[in-house]
């Protein structure tokens, strides 16, 4: 009884504590402002799935390389396919292979951090002797090798991204685990006789939440970069998939005159990136009080 | 005698980090599709031939007597030879080494000069023009994709205004859009960091007394501030290498600048895997190398850190 009292009491006190949250991170204009900015283009993305304007593949030279027009509303390309059909379907490669990537690197990472800095010993070694080494790349250069190395295609994109972006996850978990471990309540936890598996999980883990969240949406914005940059070097997606960055890359040749080929793309690169940055500092805001009240002092 | 001490130290223990890179390479060019020797030969060839090359690449070994004999070329200064110009590939990296050392010295130097001053401004006076110039910034840095700048730049200065060139290295004037857009690369990461760290410094104790006795706040910022708030800035430099790589990797490409990024992009489209391998190599063991200096000097500047440190080897 009295039990149920308590769950419920902390229930709510979460529940307060996220309002909480969602207040400061409202307060916020521009990470605010940017939640919608970012949830347009993810709609338009989604509307690309059932409509587009025009086909996105089919091309026809008469109607080649046009600037924006009420017609075609940013142009067509170089084969006469409208642009921004084109960058509807492309969004779902460029955004969906960041998201998943993304999404894959910080649980594998996290996971990583989590044994590696609970288990301690010979496990703890192994890891970071794996992280070590894939921080020795440069992180667009570990990519361009694993890229080189599996082909071209979206799993491999996948793959890369999520094997560049992992390591951080695990240096940054591991650094909070190690400093909770040693905290009463884990001890008290362990006295219960629950398995290890559930500590970490169960309470070791939500401590690290805030940090996982914070560096997953910079992340987000960083993927995008590095998922268009492969796609320019044509390392990315195989033609003729319209990813935003492998549409700057077909582009460029045309760049002297028609220049809107290749600034379109670029700009909802740019947009959909920036939204995800400014949303990342209103959420380490938000999630982490002390920088808060450090960014207000200053 | 105890720089040099901690320098072996910190050698030494990349030295795991070192050969598990190596076999990280080594297995991403033995997992690529197809067989290397008849990649080499090309698709015409005899079945001799790719014989004779197999075993000339020693491809016919079991593995990890290839992966013991690379490692054993890779010590001397071997890295192979080039498939596509038969030449050793070290020879063509050093040849198109210097082209990416210019570019990367101007693009650190334009970074530095702007990142810099405005870092410490924007901390100084949080809500004046330079400091929301700063934030400015560091976002576009943070978010805007590098190859896209650098067909912005180009469009700009070379196809409207006819101001400057948009590829090659045939003069001076070349260089400057490709350091521009490196720069910009780097100079998001440089402000933020910098104004972090002035920031932290300003609120450190040590600042409080300095003021606090009445010093003049032009004397405490340069003798107090400026001095402790580089530490962070120079480990923060060291990273950045990596980031310079990887944006010369993409900038080089884009201006067919003549340094070993462009080589890499040009060997993978080549499928010259060797010269691949030999790059990436080159690349990480500079990455690797640089950290180990930062760290040393890292450790040298700090009296706190260098005292545990070298009293620990």
């Amino acid at each position: 009884m009295e039990n149920e009292l308590i769950l419920k009491n902390l229930s709510e006190a979460r529940k307060k504590q996220l309002i909480a949250m969602w207040e400061v991170f409202k307060s916020n204009r521009v990470a605010y402002t940017s939640l919608y900015v970012l949830l347009g283009l993810i709609g338009l993305v989604i509307v690309g799935l059932f409509y587009t304007p025009y086909n996105p593949y089919d091309f026809d030279l008469s109607r080649a390389r046009q600037p924006p027009s009420l017609k075609h509303l940013l142009g067509t390309d170089e084969l006469g396919r409208d642009i921004l059909s084109r960058l509807m379907v492309g969004g779902r490669y460029t955004i969906g292979i960041s998201f998943i990537s993304v999404l894959l690197g910080s649980i594998i990472g996290s996971t990583l951090g989590l044994i590696s800095g609970f288990f301690g010993g010979r496990i703890d070694t192994v890891i970071q002797r794996v992280v070590d080494v894939a921080l020795a790349f440069p992180t667009v250069l570990l990519a361009i090798a694993l890229m080189v190395s599996l082909g071209p295609g979206i799993l491999s994109l996948i793959v890369a991204i999520s094997i560049s972006t992992f390591p951080t996850y695990t240096r940054l978990v591991r650094g909070v685990v190690l400093q909770v471990v040693n905290e009463d309540y884990i001890a008290a936890v362990k006295l219960l006789g629950k398995s290890s598996w559930y500590i970490m999980f169960r309470h070791v883990l939500p401590n690290v939440l805030s940090p996982i969240i914070v560096q997953t949406t910079y992340y987000l914005g960083f993927s995008i970069l590095l998922a268009s940059a492969l796609g320019f070097l044509g390392l990315g997606v195989p033609p003729p998939i319209p990813e935003w960055g492998a549409m700057i890359s077909t582009g460029r040749v045309y760049l002297f005159s028609s220049p809107h080929i290749v600034v379109f793309p670029g700009l909802f690169i740019m947009i959909t990136a920036l939204s995800f940055n400014l949303i990342g500092d209103g959420l380490r805001d938000a999630l982490d009080p002390k920088s808060r009240m450090f960014l207000r002092r200053f | 005698m105890t720089l040099v001490r901690y320098l072996v130290r910190r050698v030494y223990h990349s030295i795991p980090t070192l050969v598990g890179a190596l076999l990280f390479i080594f297995i991403l060019v033995r997992v690529l599709p197809g067989d290397p020797a008849r990649l080499i030969a090309g698709p015409e060839a005899l079945e001799e031939d790719v014989q004779r090359i197999r075993e000339q690449l020693g491809l016919n070994k079991p593995i990890h007597t290839q992966f013991i004999d690379y490692v054993t070329a890779v010590l001397k200064g071997d890295f192979g030879r080039s498939i596509k110009f038969g030449t050793p590939v070290i020879n063509e990296i050093l040849f198109r080494l210097p082209y990416t050392i210019i570019l990367a010295l101007v693009a650190e130097a334009i970074a530095i000069a702007i990142a810099l001053p405005l870092g410490i401004i924007s901390a100084l006076r949080p809500k004046s023009k330079t400091s929301y110039i700063a934030s400015v910034i560091s976002l576009i840095g943070a978010s805007t994709p590098v190859f896209w700048i650098a067909l912005i730049l180009i469009y700009i200065f070379s196809v409207s205004l006819k101001l400057l060139p948009s590829s090659g290295a045939d003069s001076p004037r070349h260089i400057i859009l490709p350091a521009i857009t490196l720069s910009l690369v780097l100079m998001g990461n440089l402000t933020r960091i910098t104004r972090s760290s002035v920031i932290e410094v300003l609120s450190s104790n040590h600042v409080l007394t300095a003021l606090a006795k009445g010093l003049k706040d032009r004397i405490v910022i340069t003798r107090h501030v400026l001095k402790n708030a580089l530490i962070p800035i120079i480990t923060i430099m060291g990273l950045q290498v990596g980031n310079l790589l990887g944006g010369a990797v993409i900038t080089e490409t884009v201006f067919a600048w003549p340094g070993i990024g462009s080589l890499l992009i040009d060997a993978i489209f080549f499928r010259d895997y060797v010269l691949v391998q030999g790059i990436i190599l080159f690349m990480v063991l500079v990455f690797i190398i640089v950290n180990i200096v930062v760290d040393v000097i890292y450790a040298y500047v700090d009296p706190r850190i260098r005292d545990v440190l070298w009293r620990m080897s």
